[in-house]
């Protein structure tokens, strides 16, 4: 294994022009090993860092590090590890010689040395930063019951929500607001960054280009989780304003995992398990008459039957559709190197099956990440990943061919006449259409870190996130009755998407006073992000290809094409007053190609402050209050006008001329503004970190204001201008105004067993101040309406309800619109006459418990739960089956009240009784992991064996009475929020085995 | 002071060397032009139009969203024309579908917050009004005497009719400002106000000099029509005069695009939304069951949807004359210019004419003669079925019952349709279609001036 790390170093320092011999013969290294105060244990992934140098390194899996090619001298070098308190000591270097510096550190509930990387590109230390950043570490890997970027955010990070919008293996696009929903009318989606260069993670680009009916692909989950070092969420432009245009809905920053100077380290892992459907499909019903017709609650409210039997049947229980499908993943990674060079190399492959037979992802991952000491002053890295993978997904959703809609609008029958109990199609004819996404995404990075000076730093990072992907799909000619698919037909559509990213910063760095320290950053970033796509379609499918070459009718091309460009320019000085108070001042201007021609530049200010006050001499000394750092930050940053939004432009159409042959058109394509501007929003911070009780519980508070103002509105064009159906104008204001509150505590640490726990919570307010007096937006039944939650539920209340003549039945004969039967029953449901807001369509409310309970330092058990609450969810699902006339409440005299009412108010053309109360508390993740004695790993020539059984989805306690109020038709859409017939979240039970050499 | 000195010669030794570098960095967003220049393949430029060249494109983008707004399209996007819409809201076409806007349309409980279907088609059509007009107004300025600006002007005429005929009283038009940034908002206007633009139009299409026969009748027909819908019997019967039976004119459909695809097909034939009405609420002519050979339909045993519609549950009957994805629909056909002449006759009692006019337009086809039934409420009627029959499916029958109501004092309790609904509920009120919730955008829109006939 030794051989790879040389290897590998040979053919870095060859490419460089260097070999060993060319270090310094006037060089050292230090070296040592980070334990944890008191047990001894060694603490892995530690950062070691030589203070006011660009040099550092993390500890390997038994804590130890070394620095290598350090020119001689004297030097500080600080630990810092999430989880403890940091430490420096003093290292000093002889030419030949390895200085010694070992560290052992006490825990501490708050981290404030810990490192984030900022826009410069260079580490500070959370204690210089006025604002919040939630970090998460994956020191040990992922955590055991995740598989996905997303999985290992949700519910641990204040302020991030992400609804895990429905349970298709491959196709179910999370919902991520950070901090509530910044924009009305623009993509709400964060901005993703991976090793420093943008990455695509727009949700319009990500979808799959071909209708599934609803549910869509992102490609935010293309990462194998096991090489992501760390995670860090800046929550809005308080903390984006050096990253200017595109990041006012915050950022997620990934860095990828790097190598160990030593001895090659080995880690496998094998993992296998089930994937679950949770159930809980209602049955389908049909209230009969004495002569076997059809007499639902509504006809025997209009007199015109008597029940006599109620007819049941469930296809999806009795036919099910649903396999318990299977998931495998086999990793392996290696890490190593020399003083010079080290690095890290991993592959995955995985495959999950889905809970249809249709259903499923197979991925392979490949990441090889160097860094290479040049020299003392020059650092190289080189950061590359390439994720290979295939998706099968069926139909579902708002979907006549979808595969739920066929049991959950079918039958309470199961004979022939009634199609077996299915609506049009049965679940085995509709595994004939399949849609498949072909994905090879490469992501890479090269950066340099140059220290021709101690007081001067330069950087510069170029990188490509290049993804081709290839969604298609074949309906074999005569197996799906609908439409032209008897047919046969093929779509081909191919994606090509590129992200190119360079940035350049110089930082220089003196101290004009004993006891200040100054850093002036100026830099530079050059962003491009370019979609081409070649569509092409075609029918009458010569059976048995799967290919446009089958076809011969009804070809179809088309090409897609956006190119949006940023280029911006940014000078940041950050004061600091003996290293516990700290201002920071910045200032960045963008141009972009998205700007409307009328328009110059964006400018985007900063300043943050941060005092680390328990630092202080006047601050009293006590256990209470071990630490407290106040801070504070104000930033605007921006969403821009996208490809086209400030242009006029004609769309060329194919034509039935007035020869009768097919000619060119135009039509227009869309109305821009050549004064568009971006988006701005702005955003103040104010907040504290505490720990107490010798940092067994730590508090970290924030407060924020954010205000999104000239809010790029889609205004809605008035059809009598025959334009276009909206062009996007700088007239709204949208605000998000909440608290973040994070606790960690650990209350009970013995030798025996150590209980951690982490509580984080959130509220956000949202509100549409501004629409420029234009009128609501709506999309039915969601409206964008000032004074209002942006897309909120509105429709007319009901009033009340009662079964006034007893019968069992809540009729909506002789209501307000509805049947008038002279003789009939009185009204018994009452609705308002307008519509009013009814509720949030986004969480405002998201609580989460994080709890970790170690036993005998081998055995772990971790649990979360995760509640996300104060929103609505439109269950279309039950609408429709209440309009379908299948369900309970509209078929059982004496059914629930409820629901009853809602169906007769959805029958008098009103949805309120469906747009429920969608607030959940789940068990997101419950976990153990036993990790053998290491004498007993070292028998088997190990140096650390791990076993892990995890679940995933295990239990939601709800008042929502659909399936699953987490699901989200479209997770893609920016607003729409509703359960229609979609594939909920399903169960992953997991067990693993992870073995390091 | 010491300090500020100490701090201020260290400042000044440091920016020597940080000036250039800074000055390097941001060398990089000097040449704007370079770095910002994006290219744009896919599309037209307003600039790239205007030009003769460019006409043939610009009348041809025209007649795609006429299409468009009259048969509607199978995608780019999927679209119900008039056809599809009005004949749903009559009684031409009935639901069988789950959709609930299109429920809406077909039951006259229109909830126009929540009517995107009917909204897309009465954007669709403004659409056509404004590229037909756009197209016109080219040809006027670069090929003034060509047919096709003729024919254009036509087609704006008849986007005009289509307003009047089907929409409640109080449709605004609204122009973007060629320097294409400034809306300019139209005032609602009375039905009257409508029929007089669609003359208008009309009447300019006929003063262009190089208009053909084709123009002409289609001028002819659409103001002789228009003149109908204002009651004004004895002109428009004047202005059909001209337009001989054998005229025809058509709006193609292709196979070669979705958007070239038929539309009525698309949501008929191809996936079932509706089905051919059948005596629908009681008052619905019998299209079906009278087994007429202007009316033909027919149902599929297998393929397509086959014998029931997208609910799995009504019987799927297709029109044979959307039978395809590339059939035609007619737009203006000679024979409605003597169902004009019969109807002007009937206004003023005079039986024999009127008989005249429709049995010969039944002779051509080989339908036997039909005979007076002797009453004037049976004569409206028989005349206003005749019309449908003729007309089926061509957009004509909403402005009919309006005007059998409006102008032959048939109680609209007879005209439309009535009684429960076989998708629930009972047929509405509504007689006319409502102007859509995105009209308030326009701020001189407040609601229809007038939903009655």
């Amino acid at each position: 294994m030794r051989i790879v790390g040389a290897v590998a170093a040979a053919v870095v320092l060859t490419a460089l022009g260097l070999t060993p011999g060319a270090a310094e013969a006037q060089q050292g290294a230090i070296a040592g090993r980070v334990v944890e105060s008191g047990s001894s244990r060694g603490l892995a992934s530690a950062q070691v860092v030589i203070v006011g140098t660009t040099r550092g390194t993390i500890t390997d899996a038994e804590g130890r590090y070394r620095i290598g090619a350090v020119p001689a001298g004297s030097y500080q070098v600080r630990v810092v590890t999430l989880g403890y308190e940091s430490q420096v000591k003093p290292a000093e270097v002889t030419a030949g010689g390895t200085a010694t510096a070992d560290f052992a550190l006490a825990q501490t509930a708050v981290a404030l040395d810990q490192v984030v990387v900022t826009a410069t590109g260079e580490q500070q230390r959370k204690r210089q930063l006025g604002s919040s950043v939630a970090t998460v570490t994956l020191a040990s890997g992922a955590p055991a019951a995740t598989q996905s970027l997303t999985e290992i955010l949700n519910a641990r990070a204040p302020g991030v929500s992400i609804m895990e919008t429905g349970g298709t293996t491959g196709a179910s696009a999370p919902r991520i607001r950070i901090r509530g929903a910044s924009s009305i009318s623009l993509d709400n989606n964060p901005l993703l960054i991976i090793d420093g260069v943008r990455a695509d993670n727009d949700a319009t680009s990500n979808a799959i280009s071909i209708n599934l009916g609803g549910q869509t692909t992102t490609r935010l989950n293309d990462l194998n989780p096991d090489d992501i070092a760390t995670i860090e969420v800046l929550k809005g432009p308080a903390a984006t304003a050096l990253y200017g245009t595109a990041a006012a809905n915050g950022v997620i920053q990934v860095t990828t995992k790097r190598g160990h100077a030593g001895r090659s380290r080995w880690t496998f892992t094998v993992q296998g398990g089930s994937v679950e459907q949770k159930g809980g499909y209602p049955d389908n019903f049909q209230g009969l008459d004495a002569a076997g017709k059809n007499c639902t609650l509504s006809s025997i409210s209009l007199g015109r039957c008597t029940q006599a039997s109620v007819a049941t049947y469930n296809p999806l229980v009795a036919q099910s559709p649903f396999r318990t499908g299977a998931d495998q993943k086999y990793s392996a990674a290696v890490t190593g190197g020399n003083d010079l060079v080290t690095y890290y190399v991993s592959g995955d492959w995985m495959k999950e099956d889905g809970v249809y037979a249709i259903n499923s992802l197979r991925r392979a991952n490949f990441r090889a990440n160097l860094e290479a000491q040049v020299n003392p002053n020059l650092r190289l890295t080189a950061s590359t990943g390439y994720v290979d993978s295939h998706g099968s997904f069926p139909q579902n959703d708002n979907n006549v061919l979808g595969i739920l809609p066929q049991g959950l609008l079918g039958s309470a029958f199961s004979d022939d006449a009634h199609n077996n109990g299915w609506f049009s199609f049965s679940p085995k004819t509709l595994f004939n259409l399949v849609t498949l996404q072909d994905v090879g995404r490469l992501t890479t990075s090269g950066s340099a870190d140059w220290q021709p000076f101690r007081w001067l730093k330069l950087n510069a990072i170029a990188g490509l996130d290049n993804e081709n992907r290839f969604d298609n799909q074949t309906v074999q000619p005569n197996t799906v009755a609908f439409g032209s698919l008897p047919d046969g037909s093929r779509i081909a559509n191919r994606y090509n998407i590129n992200v190119y990213t360079f940035n350049t910063n110089g930082t220089v760095s003196f101290n004009p006073l004993s006891t200040l320290t100054s850093a002036t950053s100026i830099g530079t970033q050059y962003e491009k992000n370019r979609l081409q796509s070649t569509n092409a379609s075609g029918a009458v499918l010569l059976k048995g290809t799967n290919s446009l070459n089958g076809t011969a009718a009804r070809f179809s091309v088309a090409e897609d094409f956006s190119d949006l460009i940023t280029v911006g320019a940014y000078v940041q000085e950050q004061l600091g007053w003996r290293d516990r108070v700290f201002l920071t001042g910045s200032l960045r201007g963008d141009e972009s190609s998205g700007f409307g021609q009328d328009f110059g530049r964006a400018w985007y200010p900063g300043f943050s402050g941060s005092w680390v006050i328990s630092e202080e001499p006047f601050f009293p000394k006590t256990r209470l209050l071990d630490n407290l750092r106040l801070r504070a930050a104000i930033g605007q940053s921006s969403l821009p006008p996208q490809f086209r939004f400030a242009e006029n432009f004609f769309n060329p159409v194919a034509v039935v001329g007035t020869s009768g042959a097919d000619v060119g058109g135009i039509t227009v394509g869309g109305n821009g503004l050549p004064n568009l501007k971006p988006e701005r929003s702005t955003e103040t911070e104010l907040g504290f970190e505490a720990s107490t009780l010798g940092g067994r519980l730590g508090l970290d508070f924030t407060y924020y204001d954010k205000v999104s103002k000239d809010a790029l509105l889609s205004r809605v064009l008035a059809p009598s201008l025959g334009e276009a159906t909206s062009r996007f104008e700088n007239i709204g204001q949208l605000s998000n105004r909440g608290a973040e509150l994070q606790v960690t505590a650990t209350p009970l640490r013995m030798n025996v067993a150590q209980l951690d726990l982490s509580v984080s919570g959130s509220v956000n307010r949202n509100r549409i101040d501004s629409m420029g007096k234009l009128p609501p937006i709506i999309f039915d039944p969601q409206r964008h309406v000032q004074g209002f939650p942006a897309g909120g539920y509105w429709a007319r209340p009901i009033l009340g309800f009662q079964d006034l003549n007893h019968d069992g039945i809540i009729s909506r004969v002789n209501c307000k619109g509805g049947p008038q039967v002279a003789g009939g029953p009185a009204c018994e449901v009452t609705l308002g006459d307008t519509a009013v807001y009814l509720g949030s369509s986004l969480p405002t409310k998201l609580l989460s418990l994080g709890t970790t309970l170690t036993v005998l330092g081998n055995l772990k058990l971790y649990g979360l739960l995760d509640y996300k609450g104060g929103m609505k969810q439109y269950n279309l699902t039950n609408d429709f089956r209440c309009q379908f006339q299948n369900s309970k409440a509209a078929n059982v005299i004496g059914s629930d009240l409820q629901d009853q009412a809602a169906c007769a108010a959805r029958l008098l053309g009103d949805v309120a009784g469906y747009i429920e109360d969608g607030s959940f508390l789940k068990l997101r993740e419950l976990s153990a992991t036993y990790r053998l004695p290491r004498v007993v790993s070292q028998r088997v020539g190990s140096s650390d064996v791990s076993f892990t059984v995890a679940g995933r989805e295990l239990a939601t306690w709800t008042k929502y009475r659909g399936i699953d109020p987490e699901v989200i038709q479209n997770g893609g859409a920016n607003y729409t929020q509703r359960d229609f017939l979609t594939q909920p979240p399903v169960r992953h039970v997991e067990a693993s085995v992870k073995v390091d050499f | 002071m010491n300090a500020i000195l100490v701090f201020a010669r260290r400042s000044a030794g440091r920016l020597w060397v940080g000036a250039p570098l800074a000055l390097a960095l941001l060398g990089a967003g000097c040449s704007k032009d370079k770095l910002l220049g994006v290219n744009d393949p896919n599309v037209l430029l307003p600039q790239q139009i205007a030009s003769k060249d460019a006409l043939p494109a610009d009348f041809a983008g025209a007649l795609s969203d006429f299409q468009l707004s009259y048969s509607g399209s199978g995608g780019g996007p999927l679209t119900e024309g008039m056809i599809n819409i009005s004949g749903l809201f009559a009684d031409e076409f009935s639901i069988s579908e789950t959709f609930p806007d299109r429920i809406d349309i077909d039951r006259h409980t229109i909830d126009i917050s929540n009517a995107p279907e009917l909204t897309l088609n009465f954007r669709t059509l403004q659409r056509a009004r404004v590229s037909t007009e756009r197209a016109a107004g080219d040809y006027k300025q670069f090929d003034a005497n060509n047919p096709l600006h003729a024919q254009a002007l036509d087609l704006a005429g008849y986007t005009y009719l289509m307003f009047a005929e089907n929409f409640c009283s109080g449709v605004p038009f609204s122009e973007l400002d060629p320097n294409g940034i400034d809306l300019h908002f139209g005032d609602p206007l009375t039905t009257t106000q409508v029929y007089d633009r669609a003359i208008a139009r009309f009447d300019e299409a006929t003063g262009v000099s190089g208009a053909t026969a084709i123009e002409k009748n289609l001028s002819a027909l659409g103001k002789a029509r228009a003149l109908l819908g204002e009651g004004k019997f004895a002109d428009a019967a004047a202005a059909a005069a001209t337009v001989p039976t054998s005229f025809v004119y058509k709006i193609r459909h292709s196979a070669t695009t979705t958007r070239e695809n038929n539309g009525v097909w698309s949501f008929g034939r191809s996936i079932g939304r509706w089905t051919i009405g059948e005596k629908e609420g009681v008052n619905g002519l019998p299209f079906r069951s009278q087994a007429d050979v202007r009316t033909p339909f027919a149902q599929d045993s297998s393929g397509g949807v086959g014998v029931k519609g997208f609910d799995h549950s009504t019987p799927l009957f297709y029109s044979i004359k959307y039978a395809a994805r590339d059939s035609s629909a007619v737009l203006a056909w000679g024979g409605e210019a003597r169902l004009i002449e019969a109807e002007a006759a009937l206004s003023t009692g005079d039986a024999v004419t009127w008989l005249a006019k429709l049995n010969g337009l039944r002779a051509a086809v080989g339908l036997a003669p039909l005979t007076d039934p002797g009453t004037n409420g049976a004569r409206i009627a028989l005349h206003f079925q005749e019309r449908a029959f003729w007309l089926q499916l061509t957009a004509h029958r909403l402005s009919d019952m309006r005007r059998e109501v409006k102008y032959f004092g048939v109680p609209a309790a007879s005209v439309y349709q009535t009684g429960p609904h076989p998708k629930g509920g009972v047929w509405g009120t509504q007689v006319v279609l409502p102007i859509p919730f995105d009209e308030v955008n326009n701020p001189q829109f407040k609601q229809c001036l007038d939903t009655g006939v």
